[in-house]
Parts: C-alpha cells; structure tokens; sequence
C-alpha cells in the first residue's frame, strides 16, 4: 500500500493506504483506511478514518466516524458531525473534541476532553488547573456521561458517571453516580446524588 | 419488546462496563441493541432482554476458545461463503436426514455439493418443521420447496431474514423477508412457520466454527 507525504498543501482520495504523514496541509475525501496517520500540520477528513496508529500533534478536524487501535492527541482533533470515537488506546495531552460518544479500552486524558459520552474499560481524566488559573479558566473537561469499569476523574464536569471502581478527584461536578465497587470523593468535588452498593475509600 | 436495562444486564451477567464497551467495539454486540430510553434518573439504555442475554451468554462461553478477532468473525452478520460439505450436513443433528435425502433426490445430478450458512439455516428451519408437522406436510413436497427457495437465498445479504413457510389452496410456498417487516397475511392462508433465519445461524455458527473462513484461516496457520 502506499504512503503518502504531505509538506505543502494536498488533497487524500479515499482509500487504503500505508503511513500518511501530513506536515502542512491535507483535505481527505472520502473514507480513508491507513496504517498509521502523523499529524503534524493540519488535516480535514471529509469522510471516516481507520487506522491502526494515530498521532495528531498538530490540528484535525474529522467529519465522520474514527476508529483507531492507539491514538494519541497532542494537539487538537475535533470530530464534527461524526458519531463516534472509537479507539483500544487513548493518550491526550491536547484537546479532544466530540458531540458523540468515545469508547475506548484505555483511556488517558491530560488535557481538555468534551464528548457527550465517554466509555469504555479504564477511564483517567485530569484536567485540574490551579487555583489561580481556575479564576480565568473555566471551561474544563466535560461530558453527559462517563461509563467505565475503573474511573479516575479530576476537573470534570460531569452529569452522569457509572462504574466500578471511581476516584473522583478535586474540582469535579457530578450530578448523579452510580458506583458499585470502590468510591473516593476528594473534598473539593461535589457530587448531588450517589447511588449504588461501594465501599467508601476516601483518602 | 421485553428489556433490560444495562446495569442490571451487569448484575446478573458479571461482566464488567469495559467488557461491554469491547464487544460493542469489536461488533459482538450489534449496535441496535443499545436502545435510550428516558428514565428518572435521566437517560438509560437498555437492551432486549433475551438476545442480549444469550448473546452474553455465547460470547462468555467462546470467549477463551477464540480470539476476540474469531468470535467477531463467527458472530458478525457476513454469510458469504461455503459453510457445510453435503456430507457435514447430512451428518448434522439440525438436519432431518429423511428430507436431506429426499432433497437429494430431488435435485439429481445439479445437488449442491457445499451448503452457505444461510441455506444451511434454512434447511435447519425446515427440518425443524419437518419434524413437529410431518401430519400434514410430506417430505417430498418440503423438499421440492428447499430445492426451490435456495437460489433465492443466495442472492440475501446479512443474516436478518424471516423465513415464512405457508399454505395457499393446495400448494407450500416459502417467503423470505427482511426480518424487521413482518408479513401479514388474510385468513385463507395457513401459516406453518415463521422463523428468523438470523438466530438460527448464530447457533450454527457457535456450533460449527470450522465452517467460518476467519476460523479457518486461523486454523491453517496454526498447523504450518
């Protein structure tokens, strides 16, 4: 299969191919499947993306749906009208943006993070800032639901979470949550409703 | 529809929100099943009650034998392909041997030497019908009726079809449809069977892996 090289500006038909690595600009057309994608400039995918590796250092804008084994987000990817996310392995430093649903295996989040379901198997979002910070920023990480059988959560505006095994660390909101294993609170987060049969293990 | 709602699938399952998320993942579980409904404590999804459980159930039990890559492969709705050997059917429990001969002799010489999933699902079916109705049908009109359907169960895609066996004056007729549009039929017709080709070619699939191609890739690898 091929692998395609993008420095200046260039366009990806649909279709299979090896390693694509975008350093400036590329629109694709079409579903694209590749083996792995490095993101260095910007890419718009007009269709879906499956690949075995994906690294976006730079900015994506993905119009469909996106599965991928591993990813990992240093710079900004935003999945517009596309319903899901779907990945074994997620890593993002950066910002992740989605008005659907991500599910992956692994999920770990140091950045910014806003879909409107985020599931999966294990789940760690810390998108803490400090104190003085918080006074200009105010916008953290945000979903409708988390789902997952071991959550760690801190800065994460939440209206649903459901698991295990949850750690919700400082300055989380929760509306409701449903725990059925283990259950920390960190004094600074706020939770309205708790439900379920844990085992209160706060440190 | 009788449903069930996740956490309670949870429950009475074992398994975990991270398995569940897999196998949606993986396409062991169809997305469809997972149906929001409005609850009081906000949103829920629940899922049909008997299919989700013995899907659970099937996958549970298959899990260790085959790689999640296989069971996607044996679970999913793909059907091209040959899946039994005439002689691996014939020797099938699921196939009355009594009318599998009479569909051979029907068919003389053009008889089929390899059967697809589907065609084997149908034959299950009607010898399923066979056995409980074999008052009021005889073998040799049931196989003429096979040997008469299963061109045209050749040209399905997916597993989702609804075999329709009925009577009309003196003569059986066969119908396959899509299995969410129902058939409604006026009261002069009798309607002998109507069964979901889809379930009984996941058994069959659960039952027969090495008929699957993946499964059979996978084997042949093993032995180089």
């Amino acid at each position: 299969m091929n692998d395609i090289r993008i420095d200046g500006k260039g366009t990806i038909a649909g279709g299979e191919y090896g390693a694509i690595k975008v350093n400036g600009f590329a629109q694709s057309e079409g579903d694209v499947r590749a083996a792995s994608v490095d993101v260095d400039g910007t890419m718009n995918c007009r269709g879906s993306l499956t690949a075995d590796l994906l690294d976006c250092d730079g900015a994506m804008k993905i119009e469909a749906d996106l599965r991928v084994k591993k990813m990992m987000v240093d710079g900004m990817l935003r999945v517009t009208s596309g319903r899901e996310i779907e990945a074994e392995e997620l890593f993002c430093d950066g910002s992740l943006h989605i008005d659907g649903q991500i599910s992956a295996d692994k999920m770990v989040v140091n950045g910014l993070i806003r879909a409107r379901e985020i599931v999966g198997d294990q789940i760690t979002i810390s998108s803490s800032v400090g104190r003085l910070a918080r006074l200009f920023i105010h916008n953290g990480s945000k979903a409708d639901l988390i789902e997952a059988t071991t959550i760690r959560l801190s800065g994460v505006t939440a209206k649903a979470v459901n698991g295990q095994d949850i750690v919700v660390g400082p300055f989380c909101e929760i509306d409701s949550l449903d725990c059925s294993g283990t259950l920390s609170v960190d004094p600074t987060a706020t939770i309205q409703r708790a439900t379920g049969s844990f085992v209160r293990n706060d440190r | 529809m009788d449903l069930i709602s996740k956490k309670e699938l949870l429950e009475q399952t074992g398994i975990s929100y991270g398995q569940l998320y897999r196998w949606k993942r993986e396409r062991l579980i169809p997305e469809d099943w997972f149906i929001k409904q409005a609850s009081y404590t906000g949103q829920e999804t629940f899922f049909p009650r008997e299919q989700i459980l013995s899907r659970v159930t099937a996958i549970l039990q298959a899990k260790d034998q085959y790689s999640l890559e296989e069971l996607a492969a044996i679970l999913s709705p793909e059907a091209a392909g040959a899946f039994l050997s005439a002689e691996k059917l014939a020797a099938a429990e699921e196939i009355d041997s009594g009318l599998f001969h009479q569909l051979s002799q029907a068919a003389g010489p053009s008889e089929k030497k390899e059967y697809t999933l589907l065609e084997t699902a149908l034959l299950a079916e009607l010898s399923a019908l066979y056995r409980t109705e074999n008052q009021r049908i005889t073998g040799k009109e049931l196989a003429e009726l096979a040997l008469q359907a299963l061109p045209a169960v050749g040209e399905l895609h997916g597993l989702d079809h609804l075999c329709t066996v009925f009577r009309s004056g003196e003569r059986l007729h066969l119908v396959l449809s899509r299995a969410a549009s129902p058939l409604y039929f006026d009261s002069g017709v009798k309607v002998l069977l109507s069964a979901p080709l889809g379930e009984r070619a996941n058994q069959l699939k659960l039952k027969y892996p090495a008929g699957i191609p993946a499964v059979q890739r996978k084997a042949g690898t093993d032995h180089e």
